[in-house]
């Protein structure tokens, strides 16, 4: 059951229905909470569930066991093993075939032909996000930044159906201050119809218009032209940024709608000028986590600029790692941190007011540029199956024997000139939809929501590829 | 600021309202249905009957699918499945475009265009694979046209018939590469609109049917058609399913002189059991399947590729580059 699909909003109307009551106690609308999730989660299949289950109990115990010690040793030991046995799982799942295959790739290569390690694991869905969602609360606790939660708002939070799949991650503290908010839930705020009609339009009719100028270019480079592949990869850029921050506008609305407070995943990415700015704007809820979980734990900024550069540096690798299991993922992840080190040596070089000026000068255009066409340009590898199908878009790109441009049109180019004109206004023309929508009165409201989706339905292309992100 | 507001809205509304309905594109029933692929699902289950008002397209489309009497075969009794495969085939006059040569004990060259048809297997590992390989040789061209959630099946969500007939049109393919069924595997709708629930008797006449219909539409138009087999898939419930549609595809491909049938399952089962890495030629071995274990990764595409290339060498002289 995924976002988007016929089943999913049954459910979830389901869902709110009861809600709405059960909402008024808070250890009943907990457990329903959880069971909900629980639910939603089933829907994946057993294993997955099977799998999900032991982590939340495994971890609720973990947990217990890191609170119950008194001394800061047996406190300290009691929390790095459960941070490991949390890596481990992780990695156990999402990265077995990767390895496995390495190595027999390894042996082939030197000649040791027919090594089988006969290994295949199947990683359950939504494992990256709700693991770092464990990692993340044991670190909070160890760190005093919350307290051992019951068993049930522990399990919920692990499992919370809109946020398990995709994310966004939210922190312990602030998902438990929602839980507790006994504040009625409302279905009709104008913030909430906003990021619903705004996921669905990214998701259903600008990135799946979109998909259909990336899939095959990126399947096989080797058959289109220099400037088809070109576009694909603009196609690309602004296609997995509709597509994710349209999936996490939903997720965000139905965390709100079930009473749960959720940060802005993205705040219009491709208008920044630097790495720095893009990584504050992309993705916000890792790249908070990686620089609270990893790169704070690394040392920061703390101990001389050559630790810093080596803290971002190995903190953007993990980011690619936890990403994908696979050469490219870490080849992505490798050129971003080299790319932030660059850009954090230029703002400590130079200093960041390029940035900070307000209106318009070359520096900033060139700097805007600059980081579009390199998030651009490693998107590709971040899209392409293997490192030899990367290789054969960027050389094409470069040089193609394909002459004929099959992908360039007006729709294609009207369509990324919007995507990337709205991250300069969208937050404007947000607040100016949200007031609008404040303004009516109940009536008007549905009539609003049902016209903008019946515009979505026929403005949308036929087909709708599956999210990006629920790989990860 | 409640009456401004709502005169807003009614502007707001009128202009989206006039705005959709200028919209010259296809009809709003099967936009909505492509927003919830799911509903697939929801046919298998016992919401079926909810949703049967879905499938009054059915007839319709039969009746426009050229070149097939669908009328008078609607009335007649579904033969039964075993029967079928003993019937005599009837001859079927084949208008080849290009390889007007062809016969199969001859063999014949390049060039050659491709055209490669199906559902996700088209999209992701297999397909893409399929195309590179093909690239490699000498004077062959290749078009793939691939749809998520699609196939034989589920005529009133997408209709392959007429989008094949389309590509066919359009792209004027020598060879056809085919690979239907991973979505096939849910009840089916008989053109007299009863319903083969899966698993029955009734289903498997009824998708042999359409198999059957899909190969006559396609056979005169093209001068092969390769139609590929699923491979051994890990989990019980599709490898149930493909141990069924495989057959079918098999037997009624062999009814018509220009179709062959590759045999994917032999290749990717290792002593009759599904294996979750395989060598290919060169020897390297990796895994093969993805993780809902029908899908293939892009080694498991290689190695599909690479045998449907074996069986194309049987009728084609294909010289790599």
């Amino acid at each position: 059951m995924q976002f988007i699909t016929l089943e999913f909003f049954l459910f979830f109307i389901g869902v709110l229905l009861f809600a709405i009551f059960l909402k008024k106690n808070r250890k009943i609308y907990t457990v329903y909470l959880f069971l909900a999730s629980l639910l939603f989660y089933y829907g994946f299949g057993e294993q997955n569930f099977v799998v999900l289950v032991i982590s939340v109990v495994a971890n609720y115990i973990l947990l217990y066991k890191i609170d119950q010690e008194k001394g800061p040793k047996a406190r300290k030991t009691a929390f790095i093993l459960a941070l490991i046995i949390n890596i481990l799982f992780l990695v156990y799942f999402k990265y077995t075939n990767f390895l496995s295959n390495s190595v027999m790739e390894l042996a082939s290569g030197l000649g040791i032909r027919g090594l089988n390690l006969s290994l295949e694991v199947i990683a359950p869905i939504g494992i990256s996000f709700y693991t770092f969602r464990t990692i993340s609360h044991l670190i909070d606790l160890y760190r005093g930044n919350v307290e051992r939660p019951d068993f049930t708002s522990y399990a919920t939070y692990v499992t919370f159906f809109p946020q398990i799949l995709s994310g966004p991650i939210s922190r312990p503290k602030d998902f438990y201050e929602s839980l507790n908010n006994p504040k009625r839930l409302s279905y009709l705020d104008s913030e909430i119809i906003v990021l619903v009609l705004s996921g669905l339009i990214k998701k259903l009719v600008i990135a799946s218009f979109l998909w259909e100028f990336t899939q095959g270019p990126f399947s096989t480079p080797q058959s289109f032209s220099s400037i088809d592949l070109i576009f694909a990869a603009l196609a690309y850029s602004c296609m997995i940024y509709t597509d994710f921050s349209g999936y996490s506008d939903i997720s965000i609305a139905v965390s709100k709608l079930m009473g749960i407070d959720v940060y802005s995943n993205f705040k219009s990415p491709y208008r920044s000028i630097g790495l720095k700015e893009f990584w504050s704007r992309w993705h916000i809820s890792l790249s908070t986590w990686l620089k609270d979980y990893v790169y704070i734990p690394l040392g920061g900024n703390r101990g001389g600029r050559f630790n810093k550069y080596r803290n971002i540096f190995l903190t953007m690798v993990v980011s690619g790692i936890w990403h994908g299991a696979g050469i490219n993922f870490i080849i992505w992840g490798t050129l971003h941190g080299i790319g932030s080190v660059v850009t954090h040596l230029i703002s400590d070089r130079f200093g960041s007011n390029a940035e900070s000026k307000k209106g318009f000068s070359i520096l900033k255009l060139f700097g805007w540029v600059l980081t579009f066409a390199f998030v651009t340009f490693t998107w590709i590898f971040f899209n392409s199956r293997t490192p030899e199908s990367a290789f054969y878009f960027i050389k094409g790109i470069f040089r193609s024997a394909v002459t004929e441009n099959v992908i360039v049109s007006t729709r294609l180019f009207i369509v990324i000139f919007v995507v990337i004109y709205f991250n300069f206004i969208g937050q404007k023309f947000t607040l100016y939809i949200k007031n609008f929508i404040s303004e009516l009165s109940p009536i008007a409201k549905y009539i609003f929501v049902l016209l903008v989706v019946y515009a979505i339905i026929k403005l949308g292309p036929d087909m709708v590829p599956p999210f990006i992100y629920f790989s990860f | 600021m409640r009456t401004r507001a709502d005169l807003k809205i009614w502007v707001f509304a009128l202009v989206v309202g006039l705005g959709a309905i200028l919209l010259n594109f296809n009809s709003i029933v099967p936009k909505i249905e492509a927003f919830f692929p799911q509903i697939n699902h929801l046919v298998e289950s016992d919401l079926y009957n909810s949703f049967n008002n879905l499938r009054g397209t059915e007839e319709d489309f039969w009746d426009n699918v050229k070149g097939i009497d669908t009328k008078k075969n609607s009335d007649e009794t579904p033969v039964p499945t075993a029967n079928i495969a003993n019937t005599t085939p009837n001859p079927i006059t084949t208008v080849v475009p290009t390889l007007s040569d062809y016969n199969p004990t001859n063999k014949i060259s390049a060039p050659f265009k491709v055209q490669i048809i199906g559902d996700s297997m088209i999209l992701e590992g297999f397909g893409p694979q399929m195309k590179i390989k093909l690239l490699e040789y000498d004077g062959v061209s290749v078009k793939d046209n691939g749809r998520y959630s699609t196939g034989l099946n589920r005529v009133d969500y997408f209709d392959w018939f007429k989008e094949s007939e389309n590509l066919i049109r359009v792209n004027q393919p020598d060879v056809l590469i085919v690979m239907f069924g991973a979505n096939d595997g849910q009840n089916i709708v008989a053109k007299d609109k009863s319903i083969g629930n899966l698993g029955t008797d009734k289903w498997k006449t009824i998708y042999r049917e359409r198999v059957s219909d899909y190969l006559k539409l396609v056979s005169d138009k093209v001068g092969l058609i390769y139609w590929v087999g699923h491979p051994i898939p890990r989990t019980t419930d599709f490898y149930n399913k493909f141990s069924v549609m495989n057959p079918i595809y098999e037997e009624e491909c062999a009814k018509f002189t220009n179709c062959r049938y590759v045999d994917e399952w032999a290749r990717f089962a290792v002593d009759g059991k599904y294996s979750p890495t395989l060598a290919d030629d060169n020897g390297l071995v990796q895994n093969v399947k993805g993780s809902d274990g029908v899908h293939v990764t892009v080694h498991g595409g290689k190695i599909m590729a690479d045998e449907v290339i074996r069986v194309m060498k049987m009728d084609i002289t294909m010289e790599k580059e």
